[in-house]
């Protein structure tokens, strides 16, 4: 079923293993559009690229290819294409948010920009996605990045829910949470998982079965335990590096236009810490909108429904590809 | 104004019926307050184009009637007017109060006047206003002037409350599913406060479900939260 979808998708697609200085590796599956402006898709933590090229019609990377951007659908080191490096082996277990943020994503606009010939380069990021882009920004601040779009991507764990409390105990798991295993045993369920544990993801309102099955297949990878790890310590607190700096503090300083979007059903990233991202940022263009009826969407939109809902093509996308096509993107002046 | 004394006991609590909603919506969380021994008035206001100020002034004179320490027990609008009053309250306990604020698409489409009906539905987005914003009730009359300062204060993105300046300890009850008393605004502005207790109800709680506006106000599990989080040690 997988090679099928594949070999529907309209866009070609080229897969790129791209060594890190610190002899990891990240990945790219490239629809390219050579001389047009690139952007870099992020996906979130225990995901891959596939986040946002699940289906011909469920696929921010075609829909941008389409409009005209040279798509670069990143893979962070041990997800997705390289779950394992060339070697076959996966990247240390302490790799962490801190890894992606000063180490990767440097590493992919580098990339990117070499390869295109472009002094700057757009980023969309969703969930983790967009909190290692915050690391990034906050560390080395915005040079080569022309915008950013943040999707569902929270930055303040203060007061904490019950649910985000017992991450805090995701230190004493193992050193790679087997995700992929637990995906696909909530695709299992023909209805509702049992103690709703799928509306913790998405809203099955807004999900079609067949799609949702082959999003918990195909979009979840590996976690490791130093993820885990940095991430329980935010809990009622902030996210913060190994040598204290607390990164939504330090954005301050960060005058790169940015689009957030949070979803009114989003219980990993609710609409008030995707805010407190947006609040940090110093940028004076920036945007805020939150994905629910109350504000004319079909309808609340959980943490997964960004890239996988049915209505995704119709109500996510666009508004990406408009900030992007506003910011120095390839609809400029359309 | 109307005050409405439920049960008599020690510990008053006085419970501000929103403009607009239903006395009936109130009395479930009013007879578990008088059932944990508090003794319980409910003030409802009027709806004759008042605004904020005047609405505060109402609550204020309603307080004025209840001899002795009181709970102030608010709900939606009514937490702000509450707190515009500057009651003399021995705490606050507020499900889904409106403490901050951003523009609603849903809310610039009710109807605007002096004193408006929102009983009959609005057509929005494949619902209603009414249901998108509130969730499953039927509002009455809501003054128009109230309703504006709603959308002036999400246009502004704050609502006009000294949140820092409230000297007694305030108790808030959240939930996701809350598309009016959103946690985007409610939360962040919530932190103003200098003695408060924020408690998020719904899924992430283990609740079975998330609750919109109008059920943090109704369903017996934040209702129970609310009444436990003001019994005394």
């Amino acid at each position: 079923m997988i090679v099928w979808i594949a070999a529907a998708l309209a866009a070609p697609r080229e897969e790129l293993r791209v060594p890190t200085p610190d002899g990891a590796e990240i990945g790219f599956t490239h629809l390219a559009n050579p001389g047009h402006p690139a952007v870099i898709l992020c996906h979130g933590v225990s995901s891959n690229h596939r986040f946002w090229d699940l289906a011909p019609d469920r696929s921010l990377a075609e829909a941008l290819w389409t409009a005209g951007y040279d798509v670069w659908n990143l893979d962070l080191r041990g997800h997705g294409i390289v779950e394992r490096d060339a070697a076959g082996k996966r990247p240390s277990v302490k790799t962490n948010l801190d890894t992606y943020g000063t180490v990767d994503v440097p590493a992919a606009i580098a990339h990117v920009r070499a390869a295109t010939g472009q002094d700057e380069v757009a980023w969309v990021g969703h969930s983790m996605g967009g909190m290692v882009l915050a690391i990034h920004l906050a560390r080395a601040g915005d040079a080569g990045l022309s915008t950013a779009v943040i999707v569902a991507s929270p930055l303040d764990f203060r007061d904490p829910d019950p649910v985000l409390a017992v991450v805090g105990l995701a230190p004493l798991g193992p050193a790679r949470y087997p995700t992929p295993l637990g995906g696909r045993v909530l695709a299992a369920f023909d209805r509702r998982a049992p103690l709703s544990a799928d509306e913790l993801l998405y809203n099955p309102d807004l999900v079609a079965p067949d799609a949702r099955r082959a999003m918990l297949h195909a979009v979840v990878s590996p976690m490791t335990r130093g993820e885990a790890r940095q991430l329980a310590r935010a809990i009622d607190g902030d996210l913060v590096g190994a040598d204290g700096l607390v990164y939504r503090e330090a954005l301050a300083k960060v005058d790169l236009p940015a689009y957030f979007l949070a979803g009114r059903a989003d219980r990993i990233a609710p609409p008030d810490r995707v805010w407190a991202y947006y609040a940090a940022m110093g940028s004076p263009d920036r945007r805020f909108e939150v994905a629910s009826r109350a504000d004319g969407w079909t309808g609340d939109y959980g943490h997964l429904d960004f890239g996988c809902a049915d209505a995704a093509k119709d109500e996510v996308f666009p508004r990406i590809l408009a900030w992007l096509d506003a910011h120095g993107g390839a609809g400029a002046g359309r | 104004m109307v005050v409405h004394a439920i049960a008599d006991g020690p510990d008053a609590a006085m419970v501000v019926v929103t403009p607009g909603w239903p006395v009936a919506s109130f009395l479930p969380l009013a007879r578990a307050l008088a059932a944990d021994g508090h003794g319980v008035w409910l003030v409802e206001l009027p709806c004759a184009g008042q605004g904020p100020d005047d609405l505060a002034a109402e609550i204020a004179a309603a307080r004025a009637q209840i001899a002795g320490p009181v709970t102030v027990v608010a709900h939606g609008l009514g937490a702000p007017l509450a707190l515009m009053a500057h009651l003399d309250a021995d705490r606050y306990a507020l499900l889904a109060p409106v403490l901050g604020a951003r523009p609603l698409a849903a809310l610039d489409a009710l109807p605007r006047g002096v004193a408006v009906d929102l009983s009959t539905p609005v057509p929005f987005a494949g619902t209603t206003a009414q249901a998108a914003l509130f969730g499953d009730v039927t509002l009455g009359c809501t003054p128009g002037p109230l309703l504006d300062a709603a959308r002036a204060w999400g246009a502004a993105g704050a609502v006009p409350v000294d949140l820092a300046g409230v000297d007694a300890p305030v108790w808030i009850g959240v939930s996701l599913g809350d598309a009016f008393a959103n946690v985007e605004s409610v939360v962040p502005a919530s932190r103003a406060l200098p003695d408060r207790t924020l408690v998020r109800m719904g899924l992430d709680a283990f609740d079975p479900r998330d609750y919109d506006h109008a059920a943090l106000l109704v369903d017996r599990r934040p209702i129970r939260r609310l009444v436990r989080a003001l019994r005394r040690p």
